[in-house]
């Protein structure tokens, strides 16, 4: 097709000036002509027919002009516009492949010197140790400490003792300090940097992401190339909460000019906890801003200790303070504009002032690489694409007011978990079980201060309630249960206390509901409005359906909306927390809409010793990450048998003084129904441990239940035969067990217009054959699996399918989720329906399936 | 180009594996460099305490900040 098209453009602008309009072939049009077109074009790149006849009845210089001509410039236009993107693209891949090639070769340069250095040291410490004569060995050995670590050179002056670090130049001296350190690990190998898995190479990949093996403290760097200027770069990255989700606050408390340029700031960094379960941290710092010979800017940071010395910070009642060791970043101008990124993050976060469960998550350089490194890198990129206009924004709202909202819904769902004192929280008597805490905000206007402006105020009534809870979780992905949050909200949520919780944004008053997760399944629609470069954090308006519980209350059933921010959905990230955030917001979606976000967070938590010490220490494998197995790196933690994560659910409501403790006992209530559905749930996506050991692992839930009973009996219905032959059992248990233990593959489909079909269901034997789990089925495609022929068989017979209900397909090869080849004999597809006859899905059963 | 691109993309792959390489090697000379100053430092301490033992603590200092 695009051959074809191309070459008649060709032939037309160029080649075609001797043949006339009554040829009928080629045209050749007037600049006039072909402005008149490219306006047309640009509001509607595809004109129906209709719209192409009266564009030439409206616009007299086209009229001589067939239609048919006009439809090949569009044609002709499309295909253009499209050959143009994709060069655009290419070249965008290669500006970031040489940037990425520039950047590895300065390592391998600085690698070689410094291997070669070491080797020359070495050889020349060996020859003193055999031919040792007491004096001259000093001199040498003064020079074999010093020259491993240039920077070390131009630290000024390395004596704590005689530092007075009180007055200016003592704290000159800790930042000199600071820098050298800092620079030491930001491109050598002060601390021993092993590469992260997971972060694969190639022209998508973020950067180079390394993190520590066996340091005090955890720490994590990250490289990568930004097309902002260094200045502009340093801006971004100071402001550490517009980047860093989990910093609640950042005072600079004084600003002293360190002399040579450079700039020294005292500051009191607050930073969020992930969970209930553990005390918040800050930190009490030195930064310190400067250029470096080389025209490099540079920021590094570290905490004043009592070992440091320098001013004492504030104190702090509910706030543990973690130590930052030397970190910053190290920004370089680039040749062709933009700049080279050089992030350093190494901190003491005191893990041992945690409940022993929480602890990984606080010794984890992993996670401090996704959360801090990472973050900070992503942060700039996207603001970087944002300025040069690649990103594409949903909703005509500016990128940057998007983030805002994607900020404000974290901010207020970490100071729910949180619950500062400072905030205006203080906690509510409970219930008797101590499952939920109940807090309550009887200020609300306290917290977050400005960022809420004025409107926050008089929209939550009299006060804010949160109802929280932990808990721990066994093998269950993050990643798959905030996903199974996300589409199946009906599963957990209540249409009542949505419906009250979007009433609180509007004046009228609103019962207060019992609450009852599922009691009205509500529909959804989720409308994406934003997303991340990377994918890994989308914004999206979810719109739920009206119901009307009785006609008196008719006038209430309008559509809800909420703005929901959903995060850590792709499995292959590794350290990620996955996290589902929403608040309920009214049609207007004004830009400073008030917000109360509610929500689920669910954090991994990373073992700390796996059983076979090599997987957690493995560097990265080239050629398989050449070959994408990245991606099992990934899943190999949360499949292992041991796997935990914490999840954490906080629920905010507002209320008047009358109905304080309706609201608190309804919210309670709430939050233990959701606890429940997702203890189901998590049983119900915890992978099987081993591959097909256990005959235990039947999926045993009433849905699938249901299920088994409407693919047995639609099977029945469509083609007069059973599917278990003559004996079969009517009764649900028997039924699933004969499905599951079916010597033939069972597979269920999706049945979407809009989308691709996936998998939703198998039995043992199908999963056998396409190599996977009941969690993982769930991403794979029946395009990927059937071969050509196969998809050919299954679209010209899918009319048949929908008509009789059912069709064979003729023998032929599929594909596991592997890529190995099964064939089968014969495959059966009918359609599932319903209870009221309505679709479900299609069922396959592939026929004596073997792999090939 | 994007013939260009894979060439690029095979080459970083290979600086990076080479990189790899080159940081395995600069681990292993680094330990061994560490156990030579070390031996280094005991035979200085000896000859120093058998002439006249004087400046040790600055340096043992100076080397742990390098670690």
């Amino acid at each position: 097709m695009m051959m074809v098209h191309s070459m008649s453009r060709d032939m037309m602008n160029r080649e075609s000036p001797d043949k006339g309009l009554d040829s009928g072939k080629y045209v050749r049009y007037t600049p006039e002509q072909v402005e008149a077109l490219e306006r047309v074009y640009t509001e509607c790149p595809k004109p129906s027919s209709l719209r192409r006849q009266q564009l030439i009845r409206e616009c007299p210089i086209l009229s001589n002009i067939e239609p048919k001509q006009i439809k090949v410039w569009f044609q002709n236009r499309r295909c253009r516009e499209k050959q143009r993107k994709e060069a655009a693209r290419l070249q965008t891949v290669n500006r970031k492949l040489n940037a990425m090639n520039k950047l590895l070769m300065e390592e391998n340069d600085r690698l070689q010197k410094q291997v070669s250095n070491l080797v020359y040291e070495n050889g020349h410490m060996k020859h003193q140790l055999h031919t040792a004569s007491g004096t001259t060995t000093d001199n040498s050995c003064e020079s074999v400490v010093v020259s491993g670590q240039q920077h070390q050179q131009q630290n000024p002056n390395p004596q704590h003792q005689q530092r007075d670090a009180n007055n200016p130049a003592g704290l000159l001296s800790i930042a000199e300090e600071a820098l050298a350190e800092f620079l030491s690990k930001a491109t050598g190998t002060a601390v021993d940097w092993v590469q992260m898995i997971g972060m694969k190479p190639g022209p998508d990949s973020i950067g180079i992401v390394a993190i520590s093996r066996n340091c005090s403290g955890i720490a994590a760097r990250a490289c990568g190339l930004v097309s902002l200027e260094p200045m502009k770069v340093a801006e971004i990255l100071k402001d550490r909460p517009s980047w860093l989700r989990d910093c609640r606050s950042v005072d600079t408390l004084s600003v002293i000019p360190a002399g040579n340029g450079g700039t020294i700031e005292l500051i009191y960094t607050q930073m969020y906890a992930p969970t209930t379960l553990a005390a918040a941290r800050d930190f009490w710092t030195l930064r310190y801003s400067t250029c470096l010979e080389d025209g490099s800017y540079v920021v590094c940071e570290r905490s004043l200790t009592s070992a440091t010395g320098g001013p004492t910070g504030p104190p702090s009642s509910n706030f543990v303070r973690a130590e930052m060791k030397p970190s910053g970043f190290l920004i370089r101008p680039c040749d062709g504009g933009g700049s080279i990124l050089h992030i350093v993050d190494h901190v003491d976060l005191d893990a041992w002032s945690v409940p022993e469960v929480m602890r990984p998550l606080y010794e984890s350089s992993k996670i401090l690489a996704q959360k801090m490194t990472v973050a900070a890198l992503r942060h700039v990129r996207q603001i970087a694409q944002e300025t040069s206009g690649e990103v594409q924004y949903g909703g005509g709202r500016q990128p940057a007011v998007l983030r805002t909202f994607s900020q404000r819904l974290c901010r207020g769902f970490n100071d729910a978990v949180n619950g500062f004192v400072d905030d205006g929280w203080s906690p509510m008597g409970s219930d008797g079980a101590e499952d939920v805490t109940v807090m309550i905000n009887l200020s609300p206007g306290k917290f977050g201060g400005s960022q809420y402006g004025n409107s926050f105020l008089p929209s939550f009534g009299s006060g804010v309630l949160c109802a929280k809870a932990s808990m721990l979780l066994q093998n269950v992905p993050p990643a798959v249960l905030v996903r199974f949050l996300r589409e199946h909200r009906s599963e957990w949520a209540d249409y009542g206390v949505d419906a009250y919780a979007a009433a609180s944004l509007r004046a009228s008053p609103f019962a207060v509901p019992c609450a009852r997760a599922g009691g009205f399944p509500s529909n959804q629609v989720i409308l994406p409005l934003a997303q991340t470069v990377e994918h890994e954090e989308s914004l999206e308006v979810v719109r739920l359906e009206g119901h009307a519980y009785s006609p008196e209350d008719m006038g209430l059933a309008r559509d809800m909306y909420l703005l929901q921010l959903c995060s850590g959905v792709d499995e292959n990230v590794v350290g990620g927390c996955a996290q589902l955030v929403f608040a309920p917001i009214d049609e207007s979606f004004a830009d400073d809409a008030p917000l109360l976000p509610s929500g689920f967070r669910i954090i991994p938590l990373e073992q700390k010793s796996t059983p076979n010490g090599a997987s957690a220490n493995r560097t990265l494998d080239l050629a398989s990450a050449l070959e994408g197995s990245t991606r099992q790196a990934g899943e190999a933690d949360p499949n292992g048998c041991n796997f935990r994560s914490v999840l954490t659910i906080a629920f905010q409501f507002t209320f008047d003084n009358h109905s304080r403790d309706s609201v608190a006992s309804m919210a309670r209530q709430y939050v233990r129904s959701i606890v429940g559905s997702i203890q189901r749930v998590a049983l119900a996506i915890a992978p099987r441990p081993g591959s097909n050991i256990s005959p235990i692992s039947v999926p045993t839930s009433p849905e699938a239940l249901t299920l088994v009973r409407w693919i047995s009996r639609s099977y029945s219905l469509h083609t007069g035969a059973d599917l278990f032959g003559s004996d079969s059992q009517t009764s649900g248990d028997t039924l699933l067990h004969q499905l599951w233990n079916h010597s033939d593959a069972i597979l269920c489909c999706s049945l979407k217009t809009n989308a691709s079909p996936v998998f939703t269901f198998a039995n043992q034997t199908g999963l056998d054959m396409l190599e996977t789990t009941l969690v993982a089925l769930q991403d794979i495609m029946l395009d990927k699996t059937l071969d050509e022929p196969g998809r050919k068989a299954l679209c010209s017979e899918f009319p048949k399918i929908m008509q009789q209900g059912y069709a064979h397909l003729p023998a032929g090869v599929c594909a596991s989720s592997m890529g190995r080849m099964v064939s089968y004999e014969q495959a059966t597809v009918w359609k599932v329906l319903e209870d009221d006859e309505s679709n479900h899905c299609l069922a396959f059963m592939f026929v004596n399936w073997s792999f090939v | 180009m994007e013939r260009l691109n894979s060439k690029l993309f095979v080459e970083n792959c290979y600086i990076m594996k080479e990189n790899e390489r080159l940081r395995k090697k600069a681990e292993l000379l680094n330990q061994e460099n560490q156990q030579l100053l070390f031996q280094l430092k005991q035979k200085l301490s000896k000859t120093k305490n058998s002439n006249n033992g004087s400046n040790n603590d600055n340096k043992s200092s100076s080397a742990s900040g390098q670690s």
